[in-house]
């Protein structure tokens, strides 16, 4: 700073003392949605059944508790950015200074999305051995099977154990 | 530096609307482009904008790894590590630390200043329970739980998430509890309370990141 003294803070011409906010209902706003989120986790996960070996069942499909739980969260999001931040008074430079990076952060995050679903589609089929249920990780049923070499014919069963690919870099 | 150079700084941009010679390069912002929006709060923007990219890449990283993993911890299990509860009342604490700071901020701006130091105190405590009940986790879940960093791939990601989050809020607490004394000490008037608003732009940014981290790491 030049000067010698010190001068007061300066503040935008934009910040009217007529903008005072009424905290209350964005109080209330933000502590029913997130009571609503949780809630709603939480009666996800009661209507859970559980069967060994097998993947877990819920009322509705994962997917489905995702977009409910988003539909929670943006506005919650959406209060404290536009009004505890203020951005909804402040200049559109500001609000372009806020958005574009939001913005990027959807560009850069969606495009890959749909390659680690497809890595989830290729984990799940990585040990196809015919006849048999594929639950992960290379198990073939319920509970542990004995570990015998890729190539080799199981005893049990007569089939021979597919070759297992490669451990990528997400593992 | 010329000799009209040590002026004091005016305080409304908007009384001056051309640069002065010494001020230009200082006040080159709000008065070059004519936008009456402080070097501060742009400085405090941009900032923000970086901090998203960089969560951007924390979360990103998350949701596609999540995405791309086969097993996941199974939330019905009974071994699931994760408090939702505790975190719940966490994710309280941090909206009432926002409200007090808007509360505190608008309090100052109309000349209460009573309030608004009680505004600014309340903020700064609610932020270090919250980190309070964060190392608390975090002893919960690796003394107790056995859920180390190093276990698997979704602890790497939690605590890779929420230990940036922490740092971050961390640092908002000390910068809070800086402003709280200043304020303590009478520093802020209806006319001088740009820094409160500057450090409530980060607290309220670290706020809504944890909104957003309480979400997809807890809930989803």
């Amino acid at each position: 700073m030049t000067s010698t003294t010190h001068a007061p803070d300066v503040h935008d011409a934009t910040q009217s003392h007529g903008h005072a906010l009424r905290l209350w209902p964005f109080f209330l706003a933000l502590l029913a949605l997130t009571a609503a989120e949780v809630g709603l986790y939480e009666w996800w996960r009661g209507t859970a059944v559980r069967v060994e070996g097998m993947e877990t069942t819920y009322a509705i499909p994962k997917f489905a508790l995702v977009l409910l739980v988003l539909v929670f969260t943006l506005p919650k999001a959406y209060i404290v950015l536009v009004y505890f931040m203020h951005l909804r008074f402040e200049k559109a430079l500001v609000v372009w200074l806020a958005v574009v990076p939001l913005m990027m952060t959807f560009l850069a995050v969606l495009p890959t999305l749909t390659d680690g679903l497809t890595l989830k589609e290729r984990k799940l089929h990585s040990t196809p051995v015919i006849g048999e249920a594929n639950y992960g990780h290379g198990k073939t049923g319920p509970g542990d099977v004995p570990d015998h070499k890729e190539g080799e014919v199981n005893p049990d069963t007569g089939k021979v154990k597919a070759k297992t690919p490669e451990k990528s870099d997400y593992e | 530096m010329s000799a009209t150079a040590h002026q004091p700084a005016p305080a409304h941009p908007d009384s001056h609307g051309q640069p002065h010679g010494g001020d230009a390069p200082l006040m080159a912002f709000g008065t070059v482009l004519n936008l009456q929006i402080s070097n501060g709060k742009v400085g405090m923007w941009l900032f923000l904008a970086s901090e998203v990219m960089f969560f951007t890449g924390l979360i990103g990283a998350y949701i596609i790894l999540r995405a791309g993993n086969v097993t996941w911890a199974d939330p019905t299990h009974p071994d699931y590590p994760l408090a939702i509860p505790l975190t719940a009342f966490n994710t309280f604490l941090l909206i009432c630390s926002s409200v007090t700071l808007v509360w505190g901020l608008q309090a100052v701006q109309q000349g209460e200043r009573a309030k608004g130091n009680l505004g600014l105190l309340l903020t700064t405590l609610f932020g270090a329970t919250f980190v309070g009940i964060q190392c608390y986790e975090y002893y919960e879940l690796i003394g107790h739980r056995n859920m180390t960093p190093d276990k698997d791939i979704m602890a790497a990601c939690f605590y890779a998430m929420t230990s940036f989050h922490g740092l971050h809020v961390l640092l908002g607490v000390i910068a809070m509890a800086v402003v709280t004394v200043k304020g303590y000490m009478g520093h802020f008037s209806p006319k001088n309370y740009a820094i409160i608003e500057y450090t409530g732009l980060y607290w309220h940014f670290v706020d809504l990141v944890w909104i957003i981290l309480f979400a997809i790491v807890y809930l989803i």
